[in-house]
């Protein structure tokens, strides 16, 4: 019984820093064709403060970014990235980048991240989405029947074009 | 009055203390909480895919390649309706057709000869600068950037 009750302790130990951990709040975009995983690398997230849904006409709130889990300034990113790869100092990159940014953003949101990327010498950045076959299924359609001189395949409703549920 | 050992009756219990080897039943408690923690662990993650984007230096990105590549400059625009327009030059595109028009754009050139660079514009949601990297990825194209 002690042990069942030890691993239980540690199990809610885990899930305890999982949910505190908040880079596993991010909602990953959407992407049909990409490279799997090979190399560790360091991680980046942004998403927004907070869940609640923006109300439309409000002005975007600057979004969470988390450098390897930490919370982390903008002006402090590019040199918290020179520090940590110091390969950059030579003009190269050996470490990749892996940005996990949230769905809900939107590029004026991350792009003064991706711009402290550039101000610290990252010449390549991953970027981090879920896979989605069934994007890619209907954007290979719509490929297929431009080919063959069809019109460009099935008119834009809204469920598709606001993202995948 | 007390019986002695040996002619104690046969008990479930001591039966049990006689047997010699491993105690099975706490470690399968262990190893299926163990097991059922990494099943949760693992369908919280998900598959992912890594697209790989270029951040040019600020000013110029000529790069010197004996063959002259063909450069297509893709900018991202919010339309009246909220969605996103994609542009290649003069030609406009919705975010369905992403990877037809790309595959149209490049007219049959090697993926390797395709200089891309994406020039979204703020207001642009984040997904769809990631739906056309990934177009952008399925043709094999590997330059591919985002400009300053």
């Amino acid at each position: 019984m002690i042990d069942v009750i030890m691993v239980l302790i540690i199990f809610y130990l885990i899930v305890g820093k999982l949910a505190v951990d908040q880079s596993a709040r991010v909602q990953l975009p959407a992407a049909f064709a990409g490279l799997s995983e090979t190399q560790r690398g360091i991680t980046l997230a942004v998403l927004p403060q907070s869940d609640a849904p923006v109300a439309p006409g409000t002005p975007e709130e600057p979004p969470l970014v988390l450098l390897e889990g930490q919370p982390i300034t903008l002006s402090a990113l590019a040199d918290a990235l020179r520090i940590r790869m110091p390969e950059l100092a030579e003009g190269k990159q050996v470490v990749p980048l892996h940005l996990r940014a949230d769905k809900r953003l939107t590029y004026g949101a991350v792009q003064p991240v991706i711009e402290a990327c550039r101000a610290a010498g990252i010449t390549s950045i991953k970027l981090v989405a879920s896979r989605d076959a069934q994007l890619g299924a209907l954007q290979i359609e719509n490929a297929q029947r431009a080919t063959m001189g069809i019109s460009p395949g099935p008119a834009p409703s809204p469920s598709t074009s606001g993202g995948t549920p | 009055m007390r019986a002695s050992p040996l002619l104690r009756r046969r008990t479930a219990r001591g039966d049990y203390d006689a047997r010699i080897g491993l105690n099975m039943t706490p470690m399968v408690d262990v190893v299926m909480v163990i097991l059922v923690f990494f099943m949760a662990s693992a369908s919280i993650l998900g598959p992912e895919w890594l697209v790989a984007t270029r951040v040019p230096k600020k000013g110029g990105v000529a790069t010197a390649t004996d063959a002259q590549p063909l450069r297509l400059q893709v900018t991202l625009t919010r339309g009246a309706d909220g969605s996103t327009v994609f542009a290649i030059g003069d030609t406009t595109f919705s975010r369905e057709a992403a990877l037809a028009s790309l595959t149209r754009a490049i007219s049959g050139r090697a993926p390797s000869d395709v200089v891309v660079l994406l020039r979204p514009a703020s207001d642009v949601p984040y997904e769809d600068v990631v739906l056309l990297h990934a177009a952008c990825q399925q043709l094999g194209l590997t330059k591919v950037g985002l400009s300053d």
